[in-house]
């Protein structure tokens, strides 16, 4: 049961770290929490699902118009809350919580009568078994995502020249600018890739789960806490920091028998987290 | 001001006075009933308190709609004793103090007849309140055991709390298909405290040993680690009591951890609904499933043909048949009280002298002590990916 455990929470916590990842792609390029991002990832999984059960397009057509749609949100989502009225991130951060609401109430308006929906089954049945637990293969699609996502935020961040852009701009707008950085081009690209990425994550939670514009509620506070543990900085850390939560969830649901455990660990563990964290950086700065 | 003045003006008091008698004891007279909230020569007017949007908006929006239906059906037929019934309802998102407002708006503002509600949740946040206001609450979709125990003098069901659903049809189950160990999975609601209590009783008096109850939440996204203990448990039943959506889910994760129990799976009501098999997705094996039904027969047999036939273009889930089962009972206590309708005479009709009645597609529904007047259940399987009844038999 333990190695099973094991095996359902390192599934669940890859999800969680995919969605760290979403909102460390926005905070290391524009220095913006997109609280809205997981909102934006079930509005665009909404999308999909009208795509792909009212309109009847195939599948990888539904793909491929979700993500254009998710692109071209990213980039209205810049420019309404941010071009509009350029500020501090502080204050951008503020309007996405805005955002986050505006979006949760319009999808309920609109999808919340007959939710939750079962999302169409568009990526192969199957499973593999490890230690007794049957892992499905859009499980495993997460786990790779959620690492092929990882890498490409470091490596755009690190390893290209448009990183070295975001990062920039990131750092200090005024100066990038006069320095001939198209800020207001690098800071709209960034929205989009990360309006992208929170659409795949939508369409794989809507898979995995269920389709409801409640769906990212639980999946957000956890992925929350990762991406801090992370600094809102640190990919990997935030990977390996969503894994540790989704085991200590599955194994508090499994051994303790109580599900409301999980919300209340999320949150112990990014409170344990951050205090050890301020601790360690304290002893290296006094070092 | 010329002398004759003032007798033209006591003629004219007079006359007045007289009229103002005439017109107080002219509408005083045929209308006891038209003093009553909500019903006048023409009509009676009802309320309902439904969760159109949120948790339960399929089974409220089935629920309202067909009772809607069997309304609509009604006054087409020129009403009851020349009276059209009106329904006024109002979303309450599934939330029990939202439907508390709902309820007062409905008596203060609507000034509704009688209410009824849909949800077990909603419906425990008005019990209270229409009791004090002894306003009729008639046959809600909602399965509270507070509806009828302890009985209130307002308050009428029809369908059986999860209790009472559970215990007969594990009973049922267990004298089917033998004597076996289970696993109780609930939602975490107060409102399943009972029915898990009821499921383990009925399971140690049957003769079954419960290996253990399992905690979930509504809309419980991952089932994973729950299936990872009934794969270690290995009950040869399961039974399961949450909503619809969350039965499916969790059969789907069964199915993928090939942790289907060898007996069967035992449930509530919502797991006779559709949207646990259209949640489901796979295929679910015949003779896995076993649901109560409460007081009506499976919605897809042949007996429901005329609750189908409000909507031939929609297909009816267990709710939708719930609502015109509840319309039918409430036309008929309507049609039995004649021209004079008052809540006092409605509720005392209900208490004690309500007559057996019986349509195609429900049990006899006549008076109780308690109030509850449908005592047995229904029970549903699924055969070739569809509900089907599993016995032709109401039991209790």
């Amino acid at each position: 049961m333990l190695l099973a455990t094991l095996a359902g929470g390192i599934s669940l916590g890859f999800l969680y770290g995919l969605v760290a990842l979403t909102l460390i792609l926005l905070v290391r390029t524009t220095g913006v929490l997109n609280f809205a991002a997981a909102e934006v990832g079930m509005l665009c999984a909404f999308v999909a699902f009208a795509a792909l059960t009212q309109f009847h397009l195939p599948v990888l057509v539904a793909v491929a118009v979700t993500l254009v749609f998710s692109g071209l949100l990213g980039a209205a989502v810049y420019c309404g809350i941010v071009l509009i009225r350029p500020a501090d991130p502080l204050t951008l951060s503020l309007r996405t919580l805005g955002l986050l609401l505006i979006v949760n109430s319009v999808a309920y308006k609109i999808w919340g009568a007959n939710s939750p929906y079962t999302f169409p089954r568009i990526l192969p049945e199957g499973v593999v078994t490890i230690s007794g637990f049957n892992v499905g293969y859009v499980q495993l699609l997460v786990i790779a995502f959620a690492i092929v996502i990882a890498l490409a935020v470091w490596v755009l961040t690190e390893r290209t020249r448009l990183g070295l852009l975001l990062r920039a701009v990131s750092s200090d707008r005024e100066a990038a600018a006069d320095l001939g950085v198209p800020v207001v081009s690098v800071d709209l690209m960034a929205w989009c890739m990360a309006t992208v990425v929170a659409c795949c994550v939508g369409i794989l939670v809507a898979h995995l789960f269920f389709l409801a514009p409640d769906m990212m509620a639980p999946i957000l506070l956890a992925g929350f806490a990762a991406a801090q543990l992370g600094d809102m900085q640190s990919a990997r850390v935030a990977l390996i920091a969503g894994v540790v939560l989704g085991i200590i969830q599955s194994a508090s649901s499994v051994y303790f028998n109580q599900p409301e455990l999980s919300q209340i660990l999320s949150f112990l563990v990014l409170t344990v987290g951050l205090i050890i964290r301020g601790r360690f950086r304290g002893r290296v700065i006094s070092t | 001001m010329t002398p004759g003045y003032p007798m033209q003006r006591r003629h004219l008091l007079t006359a007045a006075a007289a009229l103002a008698c005439g017109l107080t004891l002219a509408s005083a007279a045929p209308a006891h009933a038209q003093s009553e909230p909500g019903v006048t020569a023409t009509s009676i007017k009802l309320g309902m308190s439904a969760g159109i949007t949120g948790p339960i908006a399929f089974a409220s929006r089935q629920f309202s709609s067909y009772m809607q239906k069997y309304f609509d059906k009604v006054n087409a037929a020129g009403g009851v004793n020349g009276r059209k019934i009106e329904l006024v309802v109002i979303d309450d998102g599934g939330k029990g103090d939202v439907a508390l407002q709902n309820a007062q708006r409905l008596l203060q503002q609507e000034r509704v007849f009688a209410i009824t509600t849909i949800g077990t949740a909603t419906t425990a946040g008005i019990l209270d309140y229409l009791t004090r206001q002894n306003v009729p609450l008639l046959f809600p979709g909602a399965y509270n055991t507070e509806l009828v125990n302890p009985t209130r003098p307002n308050t009428f069901a029809l369908f059986q709390a999860y209790e009472g659903q559970i215990a007969a049809v594990t009973r049922w189950v267990y004298g089917k298909k033998g004597v076996g160990s289970a696993v109780i999975v609930r939602a975490n609601p107060p409102s399943f405290d009972l029915a898990a209590k009821s499921a383990a009783a009925t399971v140690e008096a049957s003769g079954g040993k419960v290996l253990a109850t399992l905690n979930t939440s509504y809309n419980q996204p991952e089932w994973a680690s729950i299936v990872i203990r009934l794969k270690e448990l290995k009950p040869d039943y399961i039974i399961v009591m949450t909503t619809a959506s969350d039965m499916g889910r969790m059969w789907k994760e069964i199915a993928q951890q090939g942790a289907a129990p060898p007996k069967g799976i035992i449930g509530i009501s919502p797991l006779a609904d559709q949207a646990f098999l259209d949640t489901a997705g796979g295929p679910v094996p015949d003779d896995m499933i076993y649901a109560a039904v409460p007081a009506t027969v499976v919605p897809t047999s042949p007996e429901a043909k005329d609750a189908r036939d409000l909507s031939p273009g929609e297909t009816m889930g267990l709710f939708g048949l719930e609502g015109a089962a509840s319309g039918a009972v409430i036309v008929e206590a309507l049609r039995r009280l004649g021209a004079d309708v008052t809540r006092a005479k409605l509720t005392a009709l209900l208490h004690d002298k309500f007559e057996p009645f019986k349509t195609s597609f429900m049990d006899t529904v006549k008076s109780s002590p308690d109030h509850l007047m449908v005592q047995s259940v229904g029970v549903a399987t699924v055969k070739s990916g569809a509900f089907v009844a599993a016995t032709t038999e109401f039991v209790k």
